[in-house]
């Protein structure tokens, strides 16, 4: 029997109860396909830490102004191109 | 419509697709006021940067071919951002009592800073796509628990679920999300 991937993460986030810690503690120490889960698991935190930190610095307000402003900039020059033409 | 790959969206803009130049828009804007922010351009010469990186991108939208062999679109928008701001930092020096046009100082590291940047970039793209891909119990889950940091039972409560769902979503997003990711990054 292996521990499913919510329980492993309960066990990582210490969420889950003494003696079902302590099971599963004796558990990983014998099963490598668990303890591997578990590394994923650990690897998952790592690559959310740097989406939570991307998600910050590129949170940018949206400016709905600024981009009608461009619209107009870009019909001017379709004319300018095709006056052109 | 959203185009799944920067080919298509591209292609799409060198047609003249309108739609295609708001999605554009709203792709590379956060990246270009980042990279403004790293140029401590002011938040007018921000808004001037994405204007002239816009236009000169429209400028040149249909002689750009996206061919992967000839080089990284990553590499190409960050030369042409680089350029604009420059242009900005030139004029305002210009205008600077007693300051000559001089060799201009950019920030030291500006490659890894960009590169760093663009990963980030993908990061977040890559979240947009997930929540097209997954259910949307599964994207809230994730998103409350994994990204906000929200506690398992609060989120389990608030979309009237098990905590145990919680936990498989937050794996199972995240599983597809990397893949999202490779995907993007292989595009380049």
């Amino acid at each position: 029997m292996h521990y499913a991937i919510h329980e492993l993460d309960q066990y990582r986030s210490r969420t889950m109860n003494l003696f079902r810690r302590l099971a599963c503690r004796c558990h990983l120490l014998h099963c490598q396909k668990c303890r591997a889960q578990l590394r994923q698991l650990e690897q998952d935190d790592l690559f959310l830490a740097e989406l939570r930190q991307s998600e910050q610095r590129m949170d940018v307000p949206e400016n709905p102004s600024e981009y009608r402003k461009l619209c107009g900039i870009f019909e001017e020059e379709r004319h300018k191109r095709e006056s052109s033409i | 419509m959203a185009y799944t790959t920067k080919k298509s969206l591209l292609e799409a803009i060198r047609n003249g697709d309108e739609v295609s130049w708001y999605e554009f828009y709203e792709t590379y804007r956060p990246l270009i006021v980042v990279r403004g922010r790293d140029y401590k351009l002011n938040s007018a010469e921000i808004d001037e940067l994405i204007q002239s990186v816009m236009l000169r991108f429209f400028n040149r939208s249909r002689s750009f071919v996206y061919d992967r062999s000839q080089g990284r679109f990553r590499d190409y928008l960050g030369v042409m951002i680089y350029h604009c701001a420059l242009n900005i930092i030139r004029s305002r020096r210009k205008n600077e009592i007693g300051c000559g046009d001089g060799e201009l100082e950019m920030p030291a590291e500006d490659d890894s800073r960009w590169h760093r940047e663009w990963e980030q970039h993908i990061l977040t793209q890559a979240l947009k796509q997930l929540q097209l891909q997954i259910e949307e119990t599964t994207f809230q889950a994730f998103e409350l628990y994994a990204v906000k940091g929200e506690a398992p039972e609060k989120v389990a409560r608030f979309l009237k679920t098990s905590v145990n769902m919680v936990y498989v979503a937050k794996s199972r997003a995240t599983s597809r999300l990397r893949k999202i990711v490779k995907q993007l990054q292989d595009e380049e």
